[in-house]
């Protein structure tokens, strides 16, 4: 079982509130991984849930962990962090696998 | 005036749980459909943000946070309208206790998610909004974004609401929907209004004004009529740059501040041609930062969003001095050390203004200019700082744009005669015609005595200006003008016949230009340059234009 785990600071103007966190929902429903969501050490929610995401809170600036599980995990987080980051590298680095 | 009757539940004699659970299921699934076809609506009439908000209510549908907890609830005995109710009410205070408006209004696209399914399941159908043969304006508490996009448009003038800020989705829709809208009133405001009431909605200040006296309503009346002329002209004002015959052509603005932007946009600017960004420099004791810089530039690009930016590097001479900056005094100013003469003589002002840019163009159109180039060998040198910078930036690990369009200004006959040359380290040209005449002519256009000589028209500036586009064509680079000739709408058809690309002007031009450009036929203007260029005068030339096209 891998699994891979980044960090993103959000750059977006509104964070992850409305379309990103729609889009981000949208590409997690796209992989068959979990994918968990959380804020600065803060609780963490489903990746695959709006509800969740949104409930986060998470605004211009927070620093989110994603942790995704599952045997797709390492693609479903590079194209999260590439949606959260507006692009595929860079910031892409910041993934680590963690098992 | 509404009220929003809402679905009452009501104990019922709870059936199977597999029972309830299949009602929620074909509940939820319906009311996504409708949703998705709510969201169709509000694609095709009021575009893809007022869409996303459909969209956003169809994702919670299928959000697995609320569907769990509903089945949950139901398999703990609940019947499918309690659990229902339960779930949503949960929810929407939990993203309601949340900081920020943000959250709160998005609590409300809970709400209205959870009211449709309710709907649904009691069979109740959607409440009948007010139905009227003649214009109404709705007055009610609340409308959600479900009701709002439901508004029958042929008699709903408008909307005043008693709840709701300007980022809830019902005053987001209302903006998509073109709807004039007043929200958050506050809650008396049923208690206010009577039924039936002559109410003026002014949606600009936020007014609902009741029972209006004579002059109230002969001002507004006065007002509608004004404002639907306006409208009438702006929306052409938005098409894009064309000639009747489909020949396409980019107006864009010059611009030398940034609170001009806006207005360029609602005046139709495709683009900025020209900023000027003297008014960094000046009136101040020290020189801007990259930093300082950088956020004017990033913040000009995000305005413009995808349109493009060409940012001409620092036009400064002799004739403006800067405190921080001794230019020293020369006794023939604009034939002396100013623009990239300078710029090269204080290689760090410019790549401090270079790295601003390359960092504010990561995530816009942003192009580079520079003013007054005469030779391949200070095309060079600009190249080599713009390189420098970048690697510079590099250096300390800071994003910034891989490549950049590069344009040089044409404002002196030695550049315009010698494109092929300067088209080798060039992607574009921008014809400075205020100065490119002036040097042409050998003329100030300031000086009063000489004004009889001063004309865009005359026969040695149009050749000039004819060469310089047919060269950088054929060395398939483009052309703009960023002179005020450009909104000279005596030199409009001849420069579009002669295939300029841009047309840059102040942005109060850009829809006398567009409308202009509109009327005219490539083909047509093709000719009239062709007839224009063997006539001997300025005059002769103007008569021409004149007589061939309505300007």
């Amino acid at each position: 079982m891998s699994v891979y785990e980044a960090k993103v600071v959000l750059q977006d103007s509104v964070g992850l509130h409305a379309r990103p966190a729609a889009l981000v929902v949208q590409e997690a429903n796209k992989f068959k991984c979990t994918i968990r969501v959380s804020k600065e050490g803060g609780r963490e929610v489903d990746g695959k849930s709006i509800l969740g995401i949104m409930s986060l809170n998470a605004g211009r600036g927070a620093t989110v962990t994603i942790r995704a599980e599952g045997e797709d995990a390492h693609e479903a987080i590079v194209h999260i962090v590439a949606l959260l980051t507006g692009t595929l590298e860079g910031e892409g680095d910041s993934v680590v696998r963690k098992e | 005036m509404y009220r929003r009757a809402t679905p009452r539940t009501q104990a019922r004699t709870c059936t199977s749980v597999e029972a309830e659970l299949a009602r929620f299921r074909r509940a939820a699934a319906q009311a996504k459909e409708q949703l998705y076809e709510v969201q169709g609506r509000a694609l095709s009439v009021a575009g893809e943000d007022t869409a996303a908000i459909f969209q956003a209510q169809q994702m919670i549908l299928e959000d697995p946070t609320l569907l769990d907890a509903v089945e949950d609830q139901i398999r703990a005995g609940l019947d499918a309208e309690a659990a229902l109710v339960q779930e949503i009410d949960r929810l929407a205070a939990m993203l309601a206790g949340l900081d920020g408006s943000y959250l709160r209004e998005r609590a409300s696209d809970v709400r209205d998610v959870g009211l449709r399914v309710l709907r649904l399941l009691t069979g109740i159908e959607e409440d009948s909004l007010p139905v009227s043969d003649s214009p109404i304006i709705v007055v009610a508490q609340d409308l959600s974004p479900s009701e709002t996009a439901q508004l029958d448009r042929s008699v709903v003038l408008g909307f005043a609401i008693a709840k709701g800020g300007i980022t809830s989705h019902t005053a987001i829709l209302a903006r998509g929907f073109g709807i004039p809208a007043v929200v958050g009133l506050g809650d008396s405001l049923l208690n206010e209004v009577p039924d039936g009431a002559c109410v003026i909605l002014d949606g600009g200040a936020g007014l609902l004004i009741v029972d209006p006296d004579a002059v109230t309503l002969d001002h507004y009346l006065h007002k509608i009529r004004l404002l639907a002329q306006r409208e009438a002209d702006a929306s052409e004002v938005q098409t894009p740059g064309m000639t009747r015959d489909g020949h396409r052509i980019q107006v864009v603005a010059n611009i030398g501040d940034v609170a001009s932007v806006e207005q360029a946009l609602a005046l139709g600017a495709e683009g900025v041609g020209l900023l000027r960004t003297e008014f960094l420099f000046l009136d101040r004791k020290d020189l801007p930062d990259e930093d300082e810089q950088y956020l004017v530039y990033r913040a000009l690009g995000t305005a413009l969003g995808s349109r493009p930016l060409v940012i001409r590097t620092l036009d400064i001479g002799g004739d403006k001095p800067l405190p921080y900056l001794d230019l020293g005094q020369e006794a023939n100013p604009s034939l002396g050390f100013r623009a990239i003469r300078v710029s090269l003589a204080y290689p760090e002002l410019l790549k401090t203004q270079l790295r601003a840019i390359l960092r504010a163009a990561v995530d816009a159109d942003i192009k580079v200019m520079f003013p007054m180039v005469v030779t391949l060998d200070e095309l060079q040198a600009v190249r080599e700082c713009l390189e420098e910078a970048r690697t510079e930036l590099k250096r300390r690990g800071m994003a910034c744009a891989e490549s950049i369009e590069v344009g040089v200004m044409v404002e002196v006959p030695a550049a315009a005669l010698t494109i092929p040359i300067l088209a080798r380290r060039v992607d574009f040209f921008s014809l400075g015609t205020n100065d490119l005449i002036q040097y042409t002519l050998a003329v100030d256009r300031n000086n009063e005595r000489l004004g009889y000589l001063w004309d865009p028209l005359q026969p040695a500036v149009l050749y000039l200006i004819k060469k310089a586009i047919d060269d950088a064509h054929r060395e398939g680079k483009w052309v703009g003008l960023c002179g005020e000739m450009a909104s000279d709408l005596d030199a409009v058809p001849l420069l579009l016949g002669m295939g300029l690309d841009e047309f840059s002007v102040n942005p109060v031009a850009i829809p006398k230009v567009k409308a202009l450009i509109r009327s005219l036929a490539f083909h047509d203007m093709q000719d009239l340059v062709e007839r224009a260029l063997q006539l001997p005068t300025a005059a002769a030339i103007r008569a021409l234009v004149r007589e061939t096209v309505v300007n």
